[in-house]
């Protein structure tokens, strides 16, 4: 069965349907190659549609559990690894910034946009600090692996290929 | 309406208990990879930080504060939770119960915007969000018509991906595939230094950015084979082939999680008319009738 007949039979056994798949496709299509730039659809599936740049240096993270580095990619599942990764470099954004940044103004920078202020309420932070934040990291840590976290220490690290990758550089976060 | 318009429709009407039946298995299935990644909202430890996202969907469920009520408290999470896999098994067992997987429906979007929450935002992980729509329709005729929506979506999704490579320019920029591997990989490979096929494939990569950006281009050219699926069905099969092997790949190559998450959308390319004839003819053969 082909699109065209597929769309014949919904609209003659389930209208409500077939209005709702012209709204979502003609929305997604409005997305996909008006708006891609600024609001993503809910649903595309555009990873690596964009050009990626060439980078002599990637910023990642390093955690030091008990003084000693923790591959965390090696000892977390990998989704609670990306998960780490990604919230501490998120973290130590808004640390650069005294907190004072609103979260998400990175995105809007990147993509040239502005955000309702509505929203203000739910990305902006008041109470975070170092402590709540190893204090997550700690409980997150202990819930998904076996060690008991005794002391952690956070670096931002710099990785360069040479032709492996490599730790270039090293900035203690706290 | 006419007898041929009949028959043609009948033809697309699929066996509404089995294949609900299977989809969930595979759902079930999925949640249990879930888990043992800890992508269950009790699992989360209550985040603190909000990854922002634009995307109006996720936006309207944090502005009522929904995610963070669920992950705030451990035990309204595992609730959650437990709601979301009682109702997976419970459709597997009575798939006729249509309220139940609206019950599940609304968990698995909970549970997605709660690991947006504290895993980043994944735009590519919604094919449980939408796999489970069809069993909500008690009637075989709308479940099979929402069913091939969804097949004819992820259709849509896919030749759409490999569209968009070519419009946003992707594919035109020689180191794409080395970047995008250094890019999403960095800190795995530092945490790595051993070697091993799957290291040493992905160094090849990184340092032969012609092959790989070739794998690239196949990529595009896989996605792009998806519109097939909008004129026929008869090559779901090869399209299922295809839908394995990028995701598999992207797994291999990129660490890009499939088992938790898309492997949903298998079910849209899975010959669903020919394996219940099957099965139903297994079953007859197998079970003698009753003696009266």
């Amino acid at each position: 069965m082909n699109f065209a007949k597929y769309l014949r039979h919904c609209y003659t056994h389930f209208k409500y349907l077939f209005w709702m798949i012209i709204i979502v496709l003609s929305g997604s299509l409005v997305t996909c190659f008006v708006t891609l730039q600024s609001i993503w659809p809910f649903f595309a599936y555009s990873l690596y549609a964009f050009p990626e740049k060439n980078e002599k240096e990637y910023s990642s993270v390093e955690i030091i559990v008990n003084k000693k580095p923790f591959n965390f990619y090696n000892e977390l599942p990998q989704d609670v690894a990306v998960c780490l990764e990604s919230s501490m470099s998120n973290y130590i954004y808004l640390r650069k910034n005294n907190f004072t940044d609103i979260y998400y103004s990175k995105l809007t920078e990147e993509r040239n946009i502005s955000i309702p202020q509505f929203l203000d309420p739910i990305f902006k932070y008041h109470n975070l600090s170092d402590e709540k934040f190893s204090k997550w990291v700690k409980e997150y840590i202990e819930l998904h692996s076996t060690h008991k976290v005794k002391s952690l220490k956070f670096n931002e690290i710099y990785i360069s290929y040479n032709p492996k990758a490599e730790i270039v550089k090293r900035v203690n976060v706290f | 309406m006419s007898f041929k318009k009949q028959f043609q429709m009948n033809k697309q009407i699929l066996n509404r208990d089995f294949v609900v039946r299977c989809i969930f298995i595979i759902y079930l299935f999925s949640l249990i990879v879930k888990y043992f990644n800890g992508g269950f909202i009790h699992q989360s430890a209550n985040p603190i930080l909000v990854y922002p996202t634009i995307n109006i969907t996720y936006w309207l469920f944090l502005l009522f504060k929904i995610p963070q009520f669920f992950t705030s408290n451990f035990y309204v999470g595992l609730f959650a939770d437990l709601l979301l896999l009682f109702s997976c098994i419970s459709i597997i067992i009575w798939p006729k119960k249509y309220y139940l997987a609206l019950m599940f429906t609304l968990g698995y979007w909970l549970n997605y915007m709660c690991y947006c929450l504290v895993n980043a935002y994944q735009p590519s992980v919604y094919a449980p969000l939408i796999m489970s729509i069809p069993a909500i329709f008690k009637d075989a005729t709308k479940f099979s018509l929402t069913f091939w929506a969804i097949r004819f979506w992820a259709c849509f999704l896919y030749f759409e991906a490999g569209f968009l490579k070519i419009l946003r320019g992707g594919i035109f920029n020689l180191d794409q595939m080395t970047n995008s591997i250094k890019l999403t990989i960095s800190p795995y490979l530092v945490q790595n230094p051993s070697t091993g096929l799957n290291l040493d494939f992905k160094y090849f990569l990184i340092t032969n950015p012609n092959i790989a950006q070739l794998l690239f281009i196949s990529a595009t050219i896989l996605e792009l084979c998806f519109l097939i699926g909008f004129f026929t069905r008869k090559y779901d099969l090869l399209l299922l082939i295809l839908f394995l092997s990028f995701h598999i790949a992207n797994q291999y190559i990129l660490n890009i999680p499939f088992l938790q998450h898309q492997v949903l959308f298998a079910c849209c390319f899975i010959p669903w008319q020919k394996l219940s004839d099957y099965v139903i003819s297994f079953n007859k053969k197998t079970i003698p009738a009753k003696q009266y």
